[in-house]
C-alpha cells in the first residue's frame, strides 16, 4: 500500500489538467472495486477471469570454434528464465483489465535485474454504449493491430504505445460516420520497468506525447483524416506535428493521401506563421517534391484501377508517390531518410491457375547520399496443386548491380523446405547467396529443422534444431549451429541486398511452459 | 540374343568377376583424381549414390547393380579447374557394369584424364530393400604437364604419366529406412610424379550413412578420411511436389546446394558449392534414359 501511496504522490502533481485527475481518480476506484469484488481468479470457462501462467527459459552457450577460423569468440553462456504471470477480467462489462507480471534470472551484471517481479504489461480500461465511448489506461501496451496506411504516425497512434510507454486512450467511436481518439503517452528512460516494481514511473519520464485524431467517414465512400500531435523530450525538445489523411472512393478507385508537417514548437506556441504548408509556385520542371516544405512528409498511391477479362485475368495497377523532406523526423524522432519516390505496381492474375506476376517500376532519388536511380522489380508467383510454391524475382537499379532470385517452397504435412537461390551482379562477378531452410516431422511431436546459408559466394553459416511439442502448452528446443535464419530470409528474399549473419557459434536451448487461457 | 548370352555369361561369372577386378584394384598405384557427381555435390559433397544416375561409376562402385536400366550421364564444371565427364551404365541379369570418361584441366594446362569400367554385385538380399553389395572399378589415369627443364633454347616440354587404380564400395542395407557406406579410393600422389597440382587428389577412405524417410526425403552423412584431413559432409535431397529435388548440404564449414529438374526421359542438375573465399563451384549435368526413371531413391 505504501508503494501505491507513493506512486499516486507522484501521479498527482504532474497532472495538468483537471480532466486527468477525474479520469485517474476514475480508474483507480475501478481498478480497486474491481478486485474487491471478485472471487478467486479461475480458468474456469463460464468464470469472468482467465489467467494464465508462463515460464521460460533459455540457455544460449558461445562456443569457442576452434574448427572454424573465423570465429574467435570465447566460450561463454548466458542464462536467462522467466515466469510471467497474467491476468485478464472479460465479459465484465464494462469494465476490461489485463495485468501481466514477470519475474526471472537474466544473465547480466547488474543485481537489479535479477528476481524482481514486476508489472510488465498491463491495462484497465472501460466500454461504454457498446464501445462506442471507451477509456483505457495502459503500461507498455501491446500493438497487435496497426492502423497505419501511408505514412507512420499520421493514421496510426500506435508508435506511442509500443516500447516503455505508459499512458491514457480516449475515444469516442460513433460507428460509420466519425470516430475520434486521444492518446497521451510518457516514454520512461533506459529500463525503467526493473525498476519502481514496474509501476509507472511518471518522476523520470525521457518523453511524454500527446496525439490527437479526428476520423470522418462518409458511407465508405470517403474518409478523412486530421491529427495533431505534441513531443517533449529532452532529447528532441519541444516538437508539434501536424496532418491529415484522407481517401476517397469512385467507381471502385480509391486514392489515399496523408501529408504531414514537423514543426519545432510546442503546441501553445503554434501560430500560423509556423506552419509552412505547400508552395505551388515552386512546382516546376524538378518535380512535383518542390512544393513541399523539408520539413514535411506526403504520399499518395491511387488502388482499385484494374482490368478484367474472363480468360486473361485481372491486371490491377497501383501507382504511388512519396516524399520524406531533408529536415522531416517522425514526431517521436525518428529519423527517417529522406527521398522521393514514384512508383507504379501492376499485378496479373491468371483467371484458372494459381498465377501471378507482379512488376513494380520506381524513380527514386535519396536527398542523403544525394544520387537517384530508376529500378523494376518483377516478381512471379505460383502455386502448384502439389503444395509447391515458386517465386521468381528480378530487381534491376539504374547503373547499379542486379539482382536475380528464385524461392521454391515446398510444404507438406511431412516435411516443408524454403530454397532461396539469389544471385548478386557485384562490379561484374556474380556473387550466389543461398538459404535452404526446411523441417521435418519425426513424429506427432518431434520436429527437426534445419537451415544453411551461403552469403555472396563467400560466407556460410549452418543451425540445425530439434523441437518438441507434444502440445501448445510445452515447448522445448535445442538448437546447435553459426547463426538464426529468420534474421536472413527476409534481407534475402525481399531487401536491396542479403544480410549477414554474426558469426555466433552456438548452442540453445529454450524451455515453455504455459499454463491458463491467455495466449502471449 | 547376343545380350543376353553376354548377361548369362557376365551372371555366372560375376561373384569371381567383382573380386578379381577388386583384386586388381588394390594392387594398383596412382595419382588419382577424386571425382563428384552434381547431385552428390549438391548434398554437401557426401557421395550418396543415386541408383537412378549412372555417376555411381565413379561416386561408389558397389551401387551399380542397384540401377535398373540403361543410363547416361554427364556433366561439366568451370571453376578452377575445367572438368567434363560421362558414365554410362548397362545393367546385366546378375550383375551391373559401368563405364565412365573424365577430362580435367586447370589454368596452368595440367591435365588429368581417365577412363574407367566399374562392376558390382548383390552378394546379399533379404527382404524388399535390404541387401549387402559390393562393387569395384578399374581405371587407367594419365596426367600431363608442362615441364620445364632449365634449358632457355628448349623451353618447356609436354611430359605425361600413366597409371592404374580404381575404388572398392560396399554397401550394407539393413533395413529399407537406412544404408552404410565404406569407399576406399585407392587414390594417392604417384610416386612417379613429385608434383604438387590441385587436379591431383589424395589417397582416400569414405564411410558414411544415408536415411530414407517417407521416399521423399534422403538424408546423408559422410565421414572423408584423406592423408592430411579428415572431413564430414551432411546433406540432403527432398523430392517436391512436382518433377524437382532439392539438395542442400554442408561440409567443412562450407555451403552447397542445388537442384534436379525431370522432364520425360531427360534430367538436368545444377549445383555449387563454396569454394573457399575463391567464390563458388559449379557443376551442370543431364542424364538420358529411355522410358521411365526409378523412383529414384539413393544407394
Amino acid at each position: 500500500m505504501k508503494r501505491w501511496a507513493k506512486t499516486i504522490r507522484c501521479v498527482l502533481p504532474l497532472c495538468k489538467t483537471e480532466i486527468s485527475l477525474i479520469i485517474i481518480y476514475l480508474f483507480l476506484i475501478l481498478f480497486i472495486s474491481f478486485f474487491s469484488a471478485s472471487p478467486v481468479l479461475s480458468s474456469d470457462s463460464t468464470s469472468h477471469y482467465k489467467w494464465s501462467a508462463l515460464y521460460r527459459n533459455d540457455v544460449e552457450l558461445y562456443r569457442n570454434s576452434q574448427p572454424f577460423s573465423w570465429n574467435a569468440m570465447l566460450d561463454e553462456s548466458h542464462l536467462s528464465d522467466e515466469i510471467v504471470l497474467m491476468a485478464k477480467g472479460r465479459n465484465v462489462k464494462p469494465f476490461n483489465i489485463f495485468l501481466k507480471c514477470s519475474t526471472g534470472r537474466k544473465d547480466t551484471e547488474s543485481v537489479d535485474y535479477k528476481n524482481l517481479f514486476y508489472l510488465k504489461q498491463g491495462h484497465i480500461g472501460v466500454d461504454l454504449f457498446n464501445k462506442k465511448l471507451y477509456l483505457k489506461a495502459y503500461l507498455r501496451e501491446r500493438v497487435y493491430h496497426s492502423s497505419m496506411v501511408l505514412l507512420p504516425v499520421v493514421s496510426s497512434d500506435s508508435p506511442y504505445l509500443m516500447g516503455n510507454a505508459m499512458g491514457m486512450i480516449a475515444g469516442i467511436d460513433a460507428g460509420r460516420w466519425a470516430d475520434i481518439r486521444y492518446t497521451e503517452a510518457r516514454i520512461s528512460e533506459m529500463n525503467p520497468e526493473y525498476y519502481n516494481g514496474g509501476l509507472p514511473d511518471f518522476n523520470n519520464p525521457g518523453a511524454s506525447f500527446r496525439f490527437f485524431n479526428a476520423n470522418l467517414k462518409w458511407r465508405e465512400k470517403g474518409r478523412f483524416s486530421l491529427f495533431i500531435s505534441e513531443t517533449q523530450s529532452a532529447q528532441i525538445g519541444e516538437a508539434v506535428a501536424f496532418g491529415f489523411s484522407g481517401g476517397l472512393d469512385y467507381s471502385g478507385i480509391r486514392v489515399l493521401t496523408e501529408y504531414t508537417e514537423r514543426i519545432g514548437v510546442s503546441f501553445l506556441n503554434l501560430n500560423k506563421e509556423s506552419l509552412s504548408g505547400f508552395d505551388l509556385k515552386k512546382f516546376g520542371k524538378e518535380g512535383i517534391s518542390q512544393i513541399f516544405p523539408d520539413n514535411s512528409a506526403f504520399s499518395v498511391e491511387v488502388k482499385g484501377a484494374r482490368l478484367k477479362n474472363s480468360s486473361l485475368g485481372s491486371i490491377i495497377f497501383l501507382p504511388g508517390y512519396r516524399y520524406y523532406g531533408v529536415d522531416y523526423t517522425n514526431p517521436e524522432g525518428e529519423i527517417g531518410s529522406s527521398m522521393v519516390e514514384s512508383y507504379i505496381l501492376s499485378q496479373w492474375r491468371h483467371p484458372q491457375l494459381a498465377v501471378t506476376f507482379k512488376v513494380k517500376g520506381g524513380d527514386i532519388y535519396s536527398y542523403d547520399s544525394s544520387e537517384g536511380y530508376k529500378y523494376v522489380r518483377n516478381t512471379l508467383h505460383m502455386r502448384f496443386k502439389t503444395g509447391l510454391i515458386l517465386d521468381g524475382g528480378v530487381l534491376i537499379r539504374e547503373e547499379r548491380r542486379s539482382s536475380y532470385l528464385v524461392t521454391i517452397e515446398d510444404d507438406n504435412q511431412f516435411s516443408r523446405l524454403l530454397t532461396t537461390f539469389r544471385v548478386d551482379d557485384c562490379r561484374g562477378e556474380n556473387k550466389i547467396s543461398f538459404l535452404s531452410d526446411g523441417w521435418i516431422n519425426i513424429s506427432d511431436s518431434w520436429l527437426l529443422r534445419s537451415s544453411l546459408y551461403l552469403f555472396k559466394s563467400t560466407e556460410s553459416r549452418y543451425s540445425i534444431s530439434l523441437e518438441y511439442r507434444p502440445s501448445q502448452r510445452f515447448v522445448f528446443m535445442a538448437s546447435v549451429g553459426s547463426f538464426n535464419p529468420s534474421y536472413c530470409a527476409i534481407a534475402l528474399n525481399q531487401g536491396w541486398e542479403p544480410d549477414l549473419a554474426e558469426k555466433n557459434r552456438m548452442i540453445y536451448f529454450f524451455t515453455r511452459v504455459w499454463l491458463g487461457g491467455i495466449r502471449d | 540374343m547376343k545380350l543376353e548370352r553376354i548377361s548369362h555369361f557376365c551372371g555366372r561369372y560375376s561373384l569371381i568377376a567383382v573380386v578379381v577386378i577388386c583384386l586388381l584394384v588394390w594392387a594398383g598405384s596412382s595419382f588419382g583424381v577424386t571425382l563428384q557427381a552434381t547431385r552428390s555435390e549438391a548434398m554437401g559433397g557426401t557421395r550418396t549414390a543415386f541408383p537412378d544416375e549412372a555417376s555411381v561409376v565413379f561416386l561408389n562402385p558397389a551401387a551399380i547393380s542397384n540401377i535398373d536400366k540403361t543410363l547416361f550421364y554427364s556433366d561439366y564444371s568451370n571453376n578452377r579447374i575445367r572438368e567434363v565427364k560421362a558414365a554410362f551404365v548397362v545393367p546385366l541379369e546378375k550383375l551391373g557394369i559401368g563405364l565412365s570418361l573424365c577430362s580435367r584441366r586447370n589454368d596452368e594446362n595440367e591435365a588429368a584424364d581417365y577412363i574407367a569400367a566399374g562392376v558390382s554385385k548383390i552378394i546379399f538380399s533379404g527382404t524388399p530393400d535390404t541387401y549387402i553389395e559390393i562393387g569395384a572399378n578399374f581405371r587407367i589415369e594419365r596426367f600431363a604437364f608442362d615441364f620445364y627443364s632449365g634449358c632457355s633454347a628448349c623451353g618447356e616440354t609436354r611430359l605425361s604419366e600413366s597409371d592404374v587404380t580404381g575404388d572398392i564400395g560396399i554397401i550394407l542395407r539393413p533395413l529399407p529406412l537406412v544404408s552404410f557406406r565404406y569407399i576406399d579410393e585407392k587414390v594417392r600422389k604417384t610416386d612417379k610424379l613429385d608434383y604438387d597440382s590441385d587436379i591431383i587428389g589424395e589417397k582416400g577412405r569414405r564411410v558414411g550413412a544415408t536415411l530414407y524417410l517417407r521416399d521423399k526425403l534422403v538424408v546423408s552423412w559422410g565421414r572423408e578420411y584423406r592423408d592430411s584431413s579428415v572431413i564430414n559432409h551432411y546433406g540432403f535431397c527432398l523430392k517436391t511436389g512436382v518433377p524437382l529435388e532439392l539438395m542442400a548440404g554442408f561440409s567443412g564449414g562450407e555451403i552447397s546446394g542445388g537442384a534436379r529438374l525431370k522432364w520425360g526421359f531427360l534430367r538436368v542438375s545444377f549445383a555449387f558449392s563454396q569454394d573457399g573465399k575463391e567464390g563458388i563451384h559449379q557443376r551442370i549435368s543431364f542424364e538420358i534414359a529411355p522410358g521411365r526413371f526409378s523412383s529414384g531413391i539413393a544407394e
